[in-house]
């Protein structure tokens, strides 16, 4: 029997619109209970979890590859990679199906690697002074955060994650 | 992209390819000079090209490249118009002066400083070597009108004089164009010349033109005599006269006669200018040409004209596009996306068939499918070609770097190139550069022995290595031959037990094979030390880790004192392989079938231990076994195939072998392999990943070097089994 498999579907293309008076565009998204954010510049695409080939001997946190539009990409947890709770209970073999989460396809480098996450939440328009330097901050945040901002008025905070310190 | 960016895109390929073609040329200029004296027209398509580049560089703002290229140009001048000779050593420094500027651009390319001094050096070489030209005017040697030795560039002047040297005949032919087919006429009259001779310049005449017509008088250099040249240009009318050597009839006729030179009207018959000749005594043309005029004149009146098709052929002008490979990858993207939309139809249509009533309508549907389908292929079959160049660049490269190499070893060899032709995908190309140079280094450098030890091994002071390329079935064979000293097991085997590659307590048992290998293992260097020109950096285990990253393989064959051959067994294309697809625990794995030879099933009863590992007897020998399931660490599945039955996959790494046990075998599937990210480079064993249907992907696996990973892992383990002996 032949299983309909539908692979990441793009939820929706994110348009790029240039800085507004040194504002610029963050994608909410949140791993573990905690709300982070990236630059919209480089997130090419939220697309929902597909199949997901599991590779041995991969570094810690990388949950697979996935064809993406053609192109093989590296999918990686998020949330291991941050050091926080897993967005996935590995099953032990085959592929995994993630069905309710999101992967957000990101550009780094020459690469672009898929980041799964829980839950996409909003594009946030920051400017500099809406973000807290991440050294002025407690010790409490890991490495990757490079600033906190709080979009609303004694809202949630947003860890504005350095995308260089996220590959695997 | 921005404008700026896409513009040094530009200028960068541009001027690659213009580096190509210098290579190409500079190669031919040193087989022609072996000959005898260059060929012109090569040494003007140097001269040309490295104009070009300047041309370029200036444009680009490339200085560095335009400062060399403006004093190559200067040198390529000198010689082109004789003012400098072109020995081997000015040779040399043209190579040079083509890496060189290769380099620059490499630099220019990867934001680098350019390497100043090695410019410096050539700078100065190519500054230092002028040699002024004593030679007399050739003027004086020509009887020849002297209007137009006027008008003779100084470049023209010197293929004059050079011709002269050299024993031709210079002609003067005055043949009227027609202005709608000049441009071809001239091409064919150059055609036609080339072989015996040249055109050393045509000038218009301003005489007795039509309005549509126009009269030249053509100055050419022919071996030929003036009958033989007759019937070879008969067909474009006009006059032929030779013009005579006053050096050689020192008292003969004046400039202000030319009458008393034979004239053909060519057309008229070669017998009857032949005839002309004869009653003129004391003239051209000179006896042994009359004998052979009258020897056969039937033939010679019945000249057919020259093949115009033949001809026309010669200034076909290739139309090429250049593309870069990643659009043809994205081409290729954007036809799978589209065989996947196709397979989504089919199942959308599959499920409506049932309840639609329209049977019409559904065998139009399913005939629309069909030629979907065929289009779909051919279009994937189109890309897979285009993607497709042969070899001959890259070994042009190769016979550049072996020529370089060859001359700074003070090695002799012979250089033996077939198969240039064959095809093989761009990408494996560019994959291929790297090894292939590093093994052309070491069979200079470490194979071919110098001439005095070659002599008294009674072997030939030349030594010969052999670049063959030929396709076999779905593989593409690269072959490198030398027929130098050979391996020497015996060193590479101490070596190996000095850097611990090796368990002293293996050697007995270490086929020679298996030490042969051991050349492609990290750190293993027979030489104590690293020669200039080897020394590069690259090892054989980088060498074989680049081919077997474009799934293949190679293997080395090797007998002390007689020669070394490595083959490397490619595939045709990294874009479709086919491959094996087998599941290991809920896991599927594609086997590229290039490296399986059979699979078997397995009865675990057949599995004995052998040295700590698994084997079993195949067709009356022992095959190492090796799970994949341990060797990847994968737990057991829930969704595992339970069967206790299992297969044995026969892969074959070089000329060994070795089983690797799945659970199922699925069968065999073409796939489009493609690479893992970067973020999985460290990852070993896999070569890749393919979309094996419904999108799923599969990895692919690198079967030479599980292997190798395999027979390491014995070794260690033979070190910790046995401590005491």
């Amino acid at each position: 029997m032949k299983a309909l498999v539908r692979r990441g579907r793009a939820t929706r293309q994110i348009e790029r619109r240039p800085d507004e008076g040194g504002v610029t565009e963050y994608l909410g998204f949140r791993v573990a209970s905690s709300n982070y954010a990236l630059p919209v510049a480089i997130v090419r695409e939220i697309v929902r979890s597909g199949h997901l080939t599991p590779v041995p001997r991969a570094p810690a946190g990388v949950l697979g590859i996935s064809s993406f539009r053609g192109r093989v990409i590296t999918v990686i947890d998020l949330g291991s990679r941050l050091g926080l709770a897993s967005s996935v209970v590995q099953p032990t073999a085959g592929p995994i199906k993630i069905p309710k989460l999101r992967i957000l396809m990101v550009d780094i480098g020459q690469e672009t690697l898929g980041y799964l996450v829980d839950e996409v939440l909003q594009v946030y328009r920051l400017a500099p002074r809406d973000i807290e330097r991440a050294t002025t901050v407690g010790t409490d945040v890991g490495m990757h955060v490079t600033g906190i901002a709080r979009p609303q008025e004694g809202g949630e905070v947003v860890q504005i994650l350095d995308p260089k310190a996220l590959v695997p | 992209m921005s404008e700026g960016e896409k513009g040094k895109l530009e200028f960068l390929s541009e001027a690659e390819e213009i580096i190509e073609a210098l290579g190409r040329d500079l190669v031919l200029l040193d087989e022609s000079l072996r000959v005898g004296p260059p060929d012109p027209d090569i040494v003007n398509d140097i001269f040309r090209s490295v104009h070009t580049m300047k041309g370029l560089a200036g444009l680009f703002g490339a200085t560095t490249i335009s400062q060399l290229t403006h004093d190559l140009e200067a040198k390529l001048d000198a010689i082109r118009l004789g003012r400098a000779q072109l020995t081997p050593d000015v040779l040399d420094l043209l190579f040079r002066a083509v890496d060189v500027t290769h380099r620059l651009l490499v630099a220019e390319q990867e934001g680098k400083e350019p390497p100043v001094e090695q410019l410096e050096a050539l700078l100065q070489k190519l500054r230092g070597t002028k040699r002024p030209s004593a030679a007399a005017p050739a003027s004086e040697e020509l009887d020849l009108d002297p209007s137009i030795f006027a008008v003779l560039t100084e470049y023209e002047e010197h293929r004059l004089r050079t011709n002269v040297e050299a024993g031709l005949r210079i002609y003067r032919l005055r043949v009227q164009f027609s202005l709608l087919t000049i441009d071809a006429s001239l091409e064919q009259l150059k055609a036609m010349a080339k072989p015996h001779g040249e055109i050393i310049t045509y000038l218009p005449t301003g005489e007795g033109t039509g309005a549509d017509s126009i009269e030249l008088d053509i100055l050419m250099a022919s071996k030929k005599t003036l009958i033989e040249l007759g019937e070879l240009l008969g067909s474009l009318g006009g006059t032929i006269i030779e013009v005579a050597k006053r050096s050689k009839r020192p008292a003969a006729s004046p400039t202000s006669e030319p009458p008393e030179l034979p004239v053909i009207e060519a057309g008229t018959s070669a017998r009857a200018a032949a005839e002309a000749a004869i009653e003129r005594p004391g003239t051209r043309p000179p006896a042994p040409v009359r004998k052979e005029a009258e020897r056969r004149p039937q033939r010679t009146s019945s000249v057919p004209p020259p093949d115009e098709g033949k001809i026309a052929t010669v200034r076909s002008v290739t139309q090429t596009v250049r593309v870069d490979i990643q659009k043809l990858d994205r081409l290729m993207n954007a036809v799978s996306e589209l065989a996947i939309v196709k397979s989504s139809l089919d199942r959308l249509f599959e499920r409506i068939r049932p309840a639609s009533s329209d049977r019409r309508g559904i065998a139009e549907l399913v005939r629309l499918s069909r030629t979907f389908d065929r289009q779909l292929e051919a279009m994937q079959q189109g890309i897979l070609e285009v993607r497709m160049v042969p070899l001959g660049q890259l070994f042009e490269r190769l016979t550049r770097v072996a020529r370089q190499v060859g001359r700074n070893a003070k090695k002799q060899f012979n250089l033996v190139v077939t198969g240039a032709e064959t095809e093989v995908d761009k990408l494996i190309v560019e994959e291929l550069s790297d090894p292939l140079m590093h093994m052309m280094r070491n069979a200079i450098d470490h194979g071919i022995e110098p001439a005095m030890r070659r002599l008294a091994a009674g072997k030939p002071e030349v030594g010969t290595i052999a670049l063959n390329a030929f396709q076999k079935g779905n593989h593409v064979l690269i072959e490198l031959e030398d027929d130098g000293g050979g391996i020497d097991t015996e060193r590479v085997l101490e070596v190996a037990l000095q850097k611990g590659l090796i368990n002293p307590a293996d050697v007995r048992s270490t086929s020679r094979r298996d030490v042969l290998n051991l050349i492609f293992m990290p750190g293993l260097s027979t030489r104590a030390q690293a020669g200039e020109i080897s020394g590069r950096g690259v090892g054989m285990d980088v060498v074989k880790t680049n081919i077997a990253k474009l799934g293949g393989v190679i293997d080395v064959q090797s007998e002390v004192g007689i020669g070394t051959k490595f083959a490397i067994t490619l595939p045709i294309t990294l874009a479709i392989i086919r491959v094996l697809v087998a599941e290991v625990e809920g896991h599927t794995f594609a086997i590229p079938l290039a490296n399986v030879r059979e699979a078997v099933q397995l009865s675990e009863s057949d599995v004995f231990t052998v040295d700590g590992h698994e084997a079993m007897t195949l067709r009356g020998s022992t095959l190492r076994l090796a799970r994949l399931s341990s060797i990847f660490e994968l737990e057991r599945g829930k969704r595992a195939h339970r069967s206790t039955k299992k297969f044995v996959v026969v892969t074959m790494a070089g000329s060994a072998r070795i089983g690797l046990i799945v659970d199922l075998l699925v069968g065999g599937q073409d796939v489009v392999m493609k690479a893992l990210g970067s973020s999985l480079r460290s990852v070993r064993g896999f070569a890749g990943a393919a979309d094996l249907g419904e999108e799923r992907l599969g990895l692919v696996l690198d079967t030479p070097s599980l292997y190798e990973e395999i027979v390491a892992s014995d070794r260690r383990r033979g070190t910790v089994a046995r401590p005491n002996g």
